[in-house]
Formats: C-alpha cells, structure tokens, sequence
C-alpha cells in the first residue's frame, strides 16, 4: 500500500529523513522515534504535502504529492493542534466530508457517524475553541475517518489523551484494523506503542535504524541493566529487602536518603517482585519511575553498541 | 470548488469581518451627505464622485489584501492549510473557489459603499451601474494580483498595502503613460466619472485622477479582465506544483 524507496527530504541544510526505503501493509504500524526524528516529515511526504528531495513515495501505486485519487483513500490526523476555532466541532467535520466530494446530506450523516465513533456526539455543537485537548484530539481523529479511509495516518495521536480516553481510541483504532485497514501511527512513547501494535519503524535523525516486532526493541532495552527510581523515606530498608533479589545489579542511595536508584538485569521479572512486595506491605514507597524506560536508551543501544 | 467556495464567502461575510467596511459605507454616505461643507461650489454628483474616488476606490484594495490573506496564507499562518491539502480536491479548484469567494465578498461590500454613497449624495446625476462595473473589475484585478503576491511571498499583506497606498497613490497621479500599470486608473477609466466644477488639486491626487490618462473604458475593463484571468493562472500553476506547509516547520 505504501512503498517508500530510498526517500530522504530536506529542508534547507538540515535533514528531515535520510535514506529511507520500506514498505508499510494493512494493520497497525508504528513510526517511533524521538522529537525530531523524521516521523512526521514521514507522514507529510505519505500524505503528499511534501515532495521527497531524493527518492521515491507510493501510495497505492499513485505519487501522493498534490493528488486527490490518493487522498481520497487516506485520512490524516495531524500532530498540530490548530483548528477553525469559531467553527463548532460537527460544522468542522461536515466541512471535511463536504471537501472529500460528499453531498451536503452525505456528508451530515458521514460527520454524523464520525463523530459519534470518538464519541463526541454531544459536544459537537460546541464551538472548538472551547474544546479540551481530549475533545481536540478526538475530532481531529473523526475528521480523518469520516471518508471512512483505506489508510489512517495518526501524527502523536494520543498527545493529551487521558487513560479513558486512550482506551476508547485504541478501540477505535482496533475497529478500523478488524476492517482490513491500514494505519500508521506515530509515537515518541514506546509504552504508547506497545499498546497499539508490535509492528514499528524506528526512525532517529532520519533515518530508519530498525524495522520489525517491537519484542525485539524490548528484548534489546532488557539485556540491559534498567534503571528503577524508588521515593521512599526508608531507602536503606527498601534496598536491602530488593538486594535479596538476585537481578538486581546495583543499588545507589542519594544523598537526601529520600531516594533509592536500582540497576535490574529482568524488570519484568523485577516488577512482579516489587509488586508483590507493596501488596504484602513489607515495602513502604512513595512512588518509583523508570527514567531507563524511554526511546533514548534504545537509541543508545542501537546506535552506540 | 462549491464547497471551497461557499464555506470561506460564510467566513468571509461573517459580522465581525464585515463590521468595519459597514461602517466605512456608513461613513461614505455622511460624509457625500455633508460634502457641502467643505466644498461650496460642490454638486450633488461631485460630493458622489469624491466619496466614491476617495473611499471607496481607494480602500479597495487594501479589502481586497485584506481578503485574499484568507485564501492561502491565513491557512498556512494558522497551519489549518493541512486540512485542506489533504483533500481529494484539486488544488487548482480550491484555490479559484476560494478566491472568488473573496472576490464576491470584497466586490459586495463595495457596492454597500457605492450606493450608501449615493443615497447619501441625494440626487447625483451619475450612472452607478459603471462604478459597480469598475469597482468588480477591480477587485477582480486587485485579488488577483494579491492572490499571487500571497502565494510566493511570506507575510504578503505589507507587500499588498504598499502596492495599494505606494504604487496606487503615485501611479495613476503621474504625467506620463504609465497609467495602464495601474488597477486604479483603469478604474477610474471605466467609472468615467465628470469631473468636479472647481475641483480640488488634493482630492484629485487622493483620488488618483491628476495623470493625464488616455485610457478608455472599454480597454480599461478588457486589459484588467484579462490581467486578472492571467493572474489567476500563473497562481493556480503555482499553488498546485509547490508545497505549503506552515512557515516554523518549513524552517
């Protein structure tokens, strides 16, 4: 459906995507990558608002640069969070659905039903200036399926999404796919990716470093020591009761004794442990974060070995 | 290119937007009603002429920047331009739907201006049927041009008011042929407007009457209307073989 061929952009002196070939197939793909790592270039150049400097994009077969027989089989959910703010949210949807070729009764039940699958049917007569980033996100999300598209292309859809919220989207999302569609989404989170697919294109600097199952990003950051941040007022205790724990690899108190830095080899095998641990109260925490579970590390491992 | 055209004449008509040239009409008409004034020897027809020449000409194409923004660069300004591209819409059809929209949004409330204007004159002996004539073609000219300017230059509208209050105030005042590159004298050239008994040197440069013009109304309304159709041509070629995405992620 997509078939990129050795594509990079550039804008002036600096480089949007370097060198990119891949070809993307029905079901969920993600584009995951750090800010400025080329993902939304990416989706500029699939949705044909960008010409590649070098190299080639296909969309169905068609060059998707300024042509409307391919935007009639994609819909696009931009990263931007800009709007026609006086227009309330189902005038705004019905525009989209008129400029797509719809009739105006076509396009009222089309907006209609769009609108009502992000379940935004009751605030759709709001203007969208008064819109949460939620409501935003979830009408950004119904203009782009309104056409009801071969191909959904999401830029940082889950951007100011609460946990409802997200869960609801990601249904919506599984819904599309059960149809036998394409969509492409893009994420610099990667516990957000995991939740939707296990298919990713890694992109950093623009480039493409890693294509294929997200189990293999997971395997490569868990053959790493990971790093866990625990807030605790009795760090000593609570690091000597995890020591017990055979893949803990290094415990480091601050100098405040409010907080407790552990190195793990399984944290997965680590979180269950902890998790049982607070259950049966023998720990007593005020939180714990895993600064070790971003892109950023991956990006080191791949890129730096 | 309905749809493009109907919803930004609704966005282009909506009171707010339109508050301030209402008003200027208003104004249009009090002042050719109290023209008398300042100008005893004025007739009813010159407080019309000068009205219209001063107002209603001349702020044409200050609308007609301030309109045609909304076509493209507002969308690019407001990074809603990607809603638009990613249409199934030829680029061409989107932009000529929009513009004209523009065009018949600034070529309505000129005629609010004109006939205010002439309500307010009480009894001109003029034919206002060929002021409306000109000031269509002239916000045809005007959108046209400006829809270019818009379309290769950032931040068009300065380059657009100093065309409207530089070249148009200077132009057509000058002794020499170069009349013809002037919207507003090919304007005034279709009006056809007598001239005033007495008539004041300074209304006549605001007005942009003091050239000696040899142009006649009927090349006049064929040269602009031609000009306008090219315009709009060489912009449709641009629009749709260049890419417009917002300024900041461009850089």
């Amino acid at each position: 459906m997509i078939v990129i061929e050795n594509a990079s952009r550039w804008y002036g002196q600096v480089i949007g995507v370097n060198d990119v070939s891949t070809t993307i197939g029905p079901g969920i793909t993600a584009l995951l990558g750090m800010n400025g790592a080329g993902k939304s270039t990416l989706m500029r150049l699939i949705t044909g608002q960008l010409r590649p400097t070098t190299g080639s994009i296909k969309v169905f077969d068609m060059d998707p640069f300024a042509n409307p027989e391919v935007f009639r089989k994609i819909g696009y959910c931009p990263e931007i969070d800009n709007f026609y703010e006086d227009m309330t949210g189902r005038d705004f949807v019905r525009y989209m659905a008129r400029l797509q070729g719809f009739s105006a009764r076509d396009a009222s039940q089309r907006a209609e039903q769009s609108i009502g699958h992000v379940g935004m049917t009751e605030r759709a007569n709001k203007k969208i200036k008064s819109y949460s980033k939620g409501m935003r996100q979830r009408i950004k999300l119904a203009q782009a399926m309104v056409h009801d598209p071969e191909i959904i292309l999401l830029d940082e859809p889950l951007n100011g999404l609460d946990p409802v919220a997200r869960h609801e989207f990601l249904e919506v999302l599984g819904e599309f796919v059960k149809r036998g569609k394409t969509v492409v989404v893009s994420s610099h989170i990667l516990y957000e990716v995991e939740q939707m697919t296990r298919s990713i294109l890694l992109l950093h600097r623009g480039r493409l470093l890693a294509t294929g199952d997200l189990r293999v990003i997971r395997d490569l950051i868990d053959k790493y020591p990971h790093k866990v941040r625990i807030e605790t007022t009795e760090p000593r205790k609570v690091a000597s009761k995890l020591t017990e724990f055979a893949n803990v690899v290094s415990t480091r108190i601050d100098e405040k004794n409010q907080r407790l830095d552990i190195e793990v080899r399984d944290p997965n095998a680590f979180y269950d442990v902890l998790g049982k641990l607070l259950i049966n109260k023998e720990l007593s925490i005020q939180s714990f974060t895993s600064p070790d579970n971003n892109l950023e590390s991956v990006f080191q491992y791949l890129v730096e070995g | 290119m309905k749809v493009a055209y109907i919803y930004l004449l609704k966005e282009s008509l909506r009171f707010k937007k339109v508050i301030p040239w209402l008003l200027l009409s208003f104004a249009a008409m009090i002042l050719a009603t109290v023209w008398k004034r300042f100008d005893s020897n004025a007739t009813q027809t010159d407080s019309y002429v000068n009205v219209v020449n001063i107002l209603v000409f001349r702020l044409l194409p200050l609308a007609s920047a301030i309109y045609t923004t909304m076509i493209v660069s507002q969308e690019v300004e407001q990074k809603t331009i990607v809603y638009l591209l990613t249409r199934p819409i030829q680029r061409w059809q989107l932009l000529i739907g929009r513009w004209g929209a523009t065009v018949t949004a600034v070529t309505a409330l000129s005629f609010i201006g004109i006939v205010a204007a002439f309500i307010g004159s009480r009894g001109a002996q003029v034919s206002i049927g060929m002021d409306l004539l000109a000031v269509l073609l002239g916000a045809l000219a005007y959108g046209s041009l400006f829809l270019f300017i818009t379309l290769i230059f950032n931040r068009a509208l300065i380059i657009c008011v100093l065309f409207a209050f530089g070249w148009e105030s200077s132009v057509p005042n000058l002794p020499t042929g170069l009349q013809s590159l002037s919207v507003l004298a090919h304007m005034q050239a279709i009006a056809k407007h007598p001239e005033a008994e007495g008539g004041k040197k300074f209304l006549e440069l605001i007005a942009g009457v003091l050239g000696d013009s040899k142009l006649t109304a009927s090349s006049s309304a064929f040269g602009l209307l031609i000009f306008s159709i090219a315009m709009v041509g060489l912009s449709c070629y641009w629009f749709t073989t260049h890419e417009y995405i917002p300024r900041e992620d461009a850089d």
